[in-house]
């Protein structure tokens, strides 16, 4: 390994590999995930970048790209032989189109530093995944990130136009188009969401939209978790397409109000918080409308926020949702099922019968409109049971979630940590495919190995076999 | 034929190397290489809306349900396709999503491919496939579906889609008025700022506009815009193409809303506020030429449709990215049999 890592650093002039500095590495935002890599390398230029892949290929090294390692599924969490490709360095952006309204950005750039660099020309880039301060565009690729704003404006995979790739052999090649259609069948978005397994990601073309002249942030509390569904079910079928619709559960109001104090009613069962944005005169009449959808759904406390200051306090205890169930309980493990929005209140009863069987407390806060759940699990990690059963627990809810026609993960990814549920959703034929997919792209497999696609003795071995719809997943393998 | 028997036929043609061309309404068979020869395959007979719950803003069709039909069904619950696919006559949502032809909402809300959930899918070796799903987001696994938007049937045959739908406007109008075509790209750049517009082309010397939102609005705005009232249909004969029926040839040309360089002088109709432009009159000795200039500044051509004894051509791939498509081929349709050639040679 010591003669690799010389010949590393003769390709690329920031190689870390000593233990103290490898540390830093040794998890993403899933922390309870962890292991050092090899070496870390920084690249700072595409060609130090496609050197290092070459160098790897050759000598059959893995491969894991990382952004700013915020990811919460430990799609980054490091191979302890490979290298760990750090693109924080591609931090600039290149260009910015106004005319086009599109910028063409390196993958280490973060989310709202998109927006900060065209704050001026009243522009924005639209998906805002909440560690959006810290998290790269790079990243958000990998993940096919959402936010709170996809509702409406759609996820990362909507709002990016081109990437520039480099293949595990250092090849160079591009896909997608500054315009609207690129030719050929779409590589663009089955690069997004790849977790870092197809390819790394050295240039971004992201889609810019204009500020809305108008945006309303309207608070409304329920007494209870039917009532505000069925109010996000009613907004949606009456033709409102917010640019936000969030809801939070009791527990989650109280830690929010506690932590932030931004006037959250704290006797209320549920809560939705709902952004309008457009013209003046359109937000207007959409708030008028969902006024009376929310006072007909049985809402009180009903605030409406306008001015900027006042908007971003309501949304503080929506964002700072994490981190004021944080401070409730020593640890949280945060999930991330998707459910269609119609089995909201009964997949959140079910929720709750769980929590009282593992005798574990769980906060909720949820994406209304486009049905992602995000039920933080609480725990104290220094009790390995509690541990077990928080691992546990998170499994049953994921499990419920793909009962009910839903998905394991809505924006979060499959990583290291949700890769055996990958085994209830997929049947053996589909999991295979997605490996054949990644062979299309990382022939010898040096890319990110062992995340996001169980194998299929993995999932034998898993063991928990889900009978779905009558039919055995994996009929093909031995049981014992 | 329902999917067990679809999944057979496959199967056997795989076996014996026999090629199918995929056919549903049969109503673009003008866009891409003439197959017309082939043993055809019909999803037709997968005509069922398997499931649709306004409140979910998602529907669940199997791939032979006429857009027609889904329409009217949407229509009756004020919701719509966002990405306006054209209807050629018979078209049916299997076609729209694999030929990726969008309509003139494209660039304010999107392609198929950015409404597309999940699909499900027979591949070139008869086997069955579910991938993605029927909620919004979703990111378990690769993104498969939006995979075979676009791919014209080359990696598979589509069985089932689920598709993210819009409310339909509560008012919409359509307006025109006189602009010459150098003021045109940036009468659009601002008008396309604007959240109501749904539709900005410029055709024979006038600027159309479609405006939707709140009715007040909508007025406002129009009134603003200070032109002629225009059917709303203007939209889809635009779609279908309609404008340049007797045509020899159509020619597309993908690119940057404000590219002033590529196909600006010489287009007919420029839609999608400035980044689709459409020529008839390019002939076909500039075919080549026009192809290998591809990808140098962004821009792409494709030949659409031509009523000459020619296939209609895209915009050439480059070679790491062609060489993929090959790999993507061979995992999906290694008989090749599933429309062979249909886009590109070999694939």
């Amino acid at each position: 390994m010591n003669s690799f890592i010389q010949r590393l650093s003769g390709v690329c002039a920031h190689v870390v590999a000593d233990k103290p500095r490898l540390k830093v590495y040794e998890s993403d935002g899933l922390t309870a995930k962890k292991m050092l890599p090899a070496c870390v390398a920084l690249p700072e230029t595409v060609a130090e970048v496609q050197a290092i892949m070459t160098l790897c290929y050759s000598e059959g090294v893995p491969v894991v790209a990382r952004g700013a390692g915020t990811g919460l599924s430990g799609g980054a969490m490091p191979h302890p032989e490979g290298v760990l490709l750090s693109l924080a360095k591609f931090n600039r952006v290149l260009e910015v189109d106004i005319d086009n309204r599109i910028a063409r950005v390196e993958p280490g750039v973060t989310n709202l530093g998109i927006s900060d660099a065209v704050r001026e020309f009243d522009l924005y880039y639209a998906p805002d995944p909440s560690s959006q301060i810290a998290c790269t565009i790079g990243g958000n690729i990998a993940e096919n990130s959402g936010g709170v704003h996809c509702l409406k404006y759609g996820l990362t995979v909507n709002n990016v136009r081109a990437l520039k790739m480099i293949s595990p052999e250092g090849e160079l090649y591009e896909v997608g188009a500054p315009g609207l259609d690129s030719p050929g069948f779409d590589l663009l978005a089955l690069l997004h969401g790849s977790e870092g397994m197809l390819g790394i990601v050295v240039e971004v073309t992201v889609l810019l939209l204009p500020k809305p002249e108008t945006i309303s942030v309207i608070l409304a509390g329920f007494d209870s978790v039917q009532e505000a569904g069925e109010t996000v079910a009613n907004i949606l079928s009456e033709g409102l397409l917010p640019a936000g619709l969030e809801m939070m559960d009791k527990l989650a109001i109280e830690a929010a109000e506690d932590f932030v104090h931004a006037g959250y009613p704290r006797d209320a069962e549920a809560l939705l918080l709902c952004e309008l944005d457009g013209s003046n005169e359109d937000v207007a009449a959409q708030l008028y409308r969902l006024q009376t959808l929310l006072k007909d759904g049985g809402a009180r406390d009903v605030q409406v926020a306008t001015d900027e200051a006042r908007r971003a306090v309501l949304w503080q205890g929506r964002k700072a949702a994490f981190p004021a169930v944080g401070r409730i309980s020593p640890d949280y493990y945060c999930m991330d099922g998707t459910i269609p929005k119609r089995e909201l209140a009964s997949v959140l009863a079910e929720i709750t019968a769980l929590s009282n069987r593992y005798g574990l407390g769980v906060a909720n806060v949820f994406h209304a409109g486009d049905g992602n759940l995000h039920p933080l699990i609480l725990f104290d990690a220094n009790d390995p049971k509690q541990l077990e059963d928080a691992e546990q627990f998170g499994a049953d809810i994921l499990t419920l979630c793909i009962e009910r026609g839903g998905t394991i993960t809505g924006e979060h990814g499959v990583g290291i940590e949700k890769i055996d549920q990958m085994c209830v959703q997929f049947s053996a034929v589909e999991l295979a495919r997605f490996h054949e997919i990644k062979a299309c792209f990382d022939s010898t497999g040096i890319l990110n190995p062992g995340k996001a696609v169980p194998t299929l003795n993995r999932c034998a071995e898993f063991g928990a076999m889900h009978v779905h719809r009558g039919q055995l997943k994996h009929p093909e393998l031995e049981r014992f | 034929m329902q999917i067990e028997e679809l999944s057979e036929t496959i199967r056997d043609h795989a076996g014996q190397k026999k090629p199918l061309s995929i056919v549903g309404g049969n109503s673009k068979a003008f866009y891409g290489r003439d197959l017309s020869e082939l043993e055809s395959i019909s999803t037709l007979s997968l005509d069922q809306i398997i499931s649709y719950e306004p409140s979910e803003l998602v529907i669940r069709v199997q791939a032979g349900c006429s857009l027609s039909v889904i329409n009217a069904v949407l229509t009756e619950k004020n919701q719509m396709l966002g990405f306006e696919p054209p209807d050629f006559g018979g078209s049916t949502i299997g076609g729209a999503i694999a030929s990726g032809i969008a309509g003139s909402r494209r660039p304010f809300a999107g392609a198929g491919r950015d409404f597309l959930l999940g699909v499900d899918l027979i591949d070139g070796m008869g086997e069955v496939f579910t991938f993605g799903g029927q909620v919004m987001k979703n990111v378990a696994g690769y993104d498969v579906s939006r995979l075979m938007a676009g791919a014209l049937g080359c990696l598979g045959l589509i069985t089932e889609v689920s598709l993210k739908v819009l409310p339909l406007p509560e008012h919409e109008l359509t307006v025109m008025k006189p602009m010459d075509r150098d003021s045109v790209l940036s009468e659009m750049k601002k008008l396309s700022a604007m959240p109501e517009v749904s539709g900005l082309s410029w055709w024979q010397g006038n600027l159309y506009v479609r405006f939707d939102g709140s009715e007040n609005t909508v007025k406002l705005r129009a009134r603003a815009f200070d032109g002629d009232l225009v059917p709303s249909s203007f939209w889809q004969q635009l779609d279908r193409l309609d404008l340049f029926a007797g045509a020899d040839r159509i020619w597309r040309v993908s690119t940057k809303a404000m590219d002033r360089s590529n196909a600006l002088q010489e287009a007919e109709l420029i839609d999608w506020s400035g980044s689709q432009r459409w020529l008839t009159k390019l002939d076909s000795l500039d075919i080549k030429d026009k192809l290998e200039d591809d990808a140098n500044d962004g821009a792409y051509r494709t030949l659409v449709k031509t009523s000459h004894n020619e296939p209609t051509r895209f915009a050439a791939l480059s070679v790491p990215v062609a060489a993929l498509h090959k790999k993507l081929k061979a995992t999906f349709d290694p008989a090749g049999i599933l429309n062979p050639n249909k886009m590109y040679e070999g694939i």
